[in-house]
C-alpha cells in the first residue's frame, strides 16, 4: 500500500491561518510517498515446525494486517522505529497462516534468524515485501490549454529501503507550458492558462507481474502552479505564498501582484493588465477590483470563472488627463458569492481528454524518451578496452 | 476586506512618435508592459550561411567565383528610453525574460515574438535619479531562398 505523506503546500509567512498550494514550476515540486505493505500487530512465541526428517525447526511468528499476497520464500524488509532509532533487517518467510475472518495473517520465520525481535514490536513496525522491479508510477494532470486537467506526463520512482520516495514532478509541469501572451484584453479579469493553474497527481505501485490500482483524482485535492521562479531569500521557499490572496485581516503583508515594477505604468489606451493569483482560498468569495483615484474608490466585481488560475486584471481605462496615479487592490467579501459558486467541480472538472499520441508535445516527450533509451543502452554495451 | 497589497499604477498620457509597445513575462509569471517612443535605430544583421566556389571551365563565359547557398538576415531595432531609476529596475527585467512580444496591431490584437540581444549592460550609476536605457531587440528573421 502506498500513500502520499507530504505535498508541496506551505503555511504562508505572515499569515497564521492560511496555507498556500501555489508553487513555481521551474523549481522542485516534490511529493513524499511512503510504501507500507503491512503493519505488524503483535509478536508471537516459539512454534516448533515438524520437518520431514523427524526433527523440528523452531519458528517465531508475527501477526500482520491484511491477508496479503505474501508467499513462503518471500524476502521481507522489517522496518521499525521512529526516525532517530530506525532499524531495518530482512527475513525470509518460512510459513504462513492466513486468518480469513480477522483480516490479518501470521507470518513465520526461522527463530534463529530473528534478531532484535523485541525491537520489531517496540515501535510501530511495518513490513515491505521485496518485489522485483518495484516502482511507484505517478500520473501528473495539469490544466495546460484550458480549465480541464489533461495528462501532462508520467514519473516513475524507486523507493528506498524504508519504502520512502521523493517524487519531483517539476519537469513534467514545466515541459508543457508555452510562454506566449494569451490574453484577449476584453474582460475585467481573465484566466491565462499558461501562466498558472491546477495540477494534481494519482499514484500506483507496479512490480513484476503486478500493476496496482490508482489513487483517486479528487477536485478537493487540487494543487496549483505558477509559471514562475522564486528568487533567493524570498519568503516561502519555492512556494508562491506571498502572492496568494487570503481572507485574513490580520495578515502582516498582504498578497502581492505578480509584477516586478514598484509602480507599473499604464500607457493610456494600450493593452494593459496586471497579473495576480486568483487563489483557491477565495473560491467562494466575491472578489472586487478597487481603483482609488484621488481618494475615491470604485469597486467592480470580478468574474468568477477564473478562480484557481493566474488571472490578468484589466484597469477601467479611459482616464481623464488629470489622473496621474491609481491605487489598485483587490477586495474580498467575507460572505459567499452567489454568482456561479465553485463547489470543487463544475468548471474545474476532473480529468479531461487523455493524451493524444500525435500531439507535438507528446512527440517531443517521445524523442526525450528515445534519447534516454540510447543513453541507457550505452551503459549496457560491453566495455571494450582501448589499446594504448 | 482587502486581500492584496495596494499597488500604485502610474498613468501615462504621453503621445509618442514612433511608439514601440512591448510585453514580457517576468520571473514570477506575471506579464509586464512598456511603451518606448520618440526614436529608435533600425538595423539589420546579416550573415552568410555557406559558400561554394564553382569550377571555371571557360574564362570567357564565367561569371565569377562567388556562389552562396544562402544568407541569414535578422532585422534589429535599438530602443532608447530616459527613465526614472525605479522604472529601470522594472524595465531591465525584459533583458532576461523568457518571452518578449511586440504589439503589431491593436485591432485585431496581434503580437510578434522579439528577442532582446544578450550582453553586458550598464544600467545607471547609483547616484543618478534617472538614466537613459538602451538595448537592441531582434525581430523575426527574413525568409530567404536557400540551397
Amino acid at each position: 500500500m502506498i500513500s502520499v505523506i507530504s505535498k508541496p503546500i506551505t503555511k504562508i509567512t505572515g499569515d497564521t491561518s492560511n496555507t498556500s498550494k501555489w508553487v513555481g514550476i521551474h523549481q522542485p515540486v516534490e511529493f513524499e510517498v511512503k510504501r507500507k505493505d503491512y503493519n505488524i500487530l503483535s509478536k508471537g512465541g516459539v512454534y516448533n515446525q515438524p520437518q520431514n526428517d523427524g526433527t523440528t525447526l523452531a519458528l517465531t511468528w508475527f501477526r500482520i494486517t491484511d491477508i496479503g499476497e505474501i508467499k513462503v520464500g518471500d524476502v521481507i524488509n522489517f522496518l521499525c522505529g521512529p526516525d532517530e532509532k530506525k532499524r531495518s533487517f530482512t527475513l525470509t518467510v518460512a510459513k504462513i497462516n492466513l486468518v480469513s475472518t480477522g483480516n490479518y495473517s501470521f507470518i513465520f520465520f526461522d527463530l534463529n534468524n530473528v534478531i532484535d525481535a523485541d525491537k520489531i514490536t517496540a515501535y510501530k513496525a511495518y513490513v515491505n515485501v521485496q518485489r522485483k522491479g518495484y516502482y511507484i508510477e505517478t500520473f501528473v494532470y495539469q490544466s495546460i490549454k484550458n480549465a480541464n486537467l489533461d495528462l501532462a506526463g508520467v514519473v516513475r520512482s524507486k523507493v528506498d529501503v524504508w519504502g520512502n520516495a521523493k517524487i519531483n514532478i517539476q519537469k513534467v509541469l514545466s515541459s508543457n507550458i508555452i510562454n506566449e501572451n494569451k490574453s484577449s484584453y476584453t474582460k475585467i479579469n481573465e484566466p491565462v492558462y499558461n501562466q498558472g493553474g491546477i495540477y494534481n497527481i494519482k499514484i500506483r505501485e507496479v512490480y513484476d507481474g503486478f500493476v496496482g490500482a490508482f489513487t483517486t483524482l479528487l477536485n478537493t485535492d487540487n494543487l496549483y502552479f505558477v509559471n514562475g521562479s522564486k528568487q533567493l531569500q524570498d519568503p516561502n521557499n519555492y512556494n508562491f505564498g506571498e502572492f496568494v490572496p487570503t481572507l485574513n485581516d490580520s495578515r502582516v503583508s498582504k498578497a502581492k501582484f505578480l509584477s516586478v515594477f514598484d509602480k507599473p505604468t499604464y500607457f493610456n489606451n494600450y493593452p494593459f493588465d496586471i497579473s495576480f493569483i486568483y487563489s483557491d482560498n477565495l473560491l467562494n468569495k466575491q472578489v472586487a477590483r478597487v481603483e482609488t483615484i484621488n481618494g475615491a474608490p470604485t469597486n467592480t466585481n470580478l468574474l468568477t470563472n477564473g478562480r484557481g488560475f493566474v488571472n490578468r486584471l484589466k484597469l477601467a481605462g479611459s482616464y481623464a488627463s488629470s489622473v496621474k496615479t491609481i491605487d489598485l487592490h483587490l477586495d474580498a467579501s467575507t460572505s459567499a458569492t452567489t454568482q456561479n459558486p465553485a463547489t470543487g467541480t463544475g468548471t474545474l472538472a476532473g480529468v479531461g481528454t487523455i493524451f493524444n499520441p500525435f500531439s507535438p508535445t507528446i512527440r517531443h516527450k517521445l524523442s526525450d524518451l528515445n534519447a534516454w533509451l540510447e543513453a541507457y543502452n550505452d551503459t549496457l554495451r560491453p566495455v571494450t578496452h582501448e589499446r594504448y | 476586506m482587502r486581500a492584496t497589497e495596494i499597488k500604485t499604477i502610474k498613468v501615462s498620457h504621453e503621445c509618442y512618435d514612433n511608439p514601440i509597445y512591448l510585453s514580457w513575462l517576468n520571473v514570477y509569471g506575471g506579464r509586464e508592459y512598456w511603451l518606448f517612443g520618440k526614436v529608435q535605430d533600425k538595423g539589420i544583421n546579416t550573415s552568410v550561411n555557406d559558400t561554394f566556389e564553382p569550377i571555371v571551365t571557360n574564362n570567357t563565359s564565367s561569371r565569377g567565383y562567388f556562389e552562396e547557398s544562402s544568407r541569414n538576415a535578422t532585422p534589429t531595432l535599438t530602443l532608447y528610453a530616459n527613465l526614472d531609476i525605479e522604472d529601470i529596475e522594472g524595465v531591465k527585467t525584459i533583458l532576461y525574460s523568457a518571452n518578449v512580444e511586440m504589439l503589431i496591431s491593436e485591432s485585431p490584437l496581434t503580437w510578434q515574438n522579439v528577442r532582446p540581444q544578450v550582453g553586458s549592460f550598464k544600467l545607471y550609476a547609483t547616484n543618478q535619479t534617472s538614466a537613459t536605457m538602451s538595448f537592441t531587440i531582434e525581430l523575426p528573421k527574413v525568409n530567404i531562398q536557400g540551397q
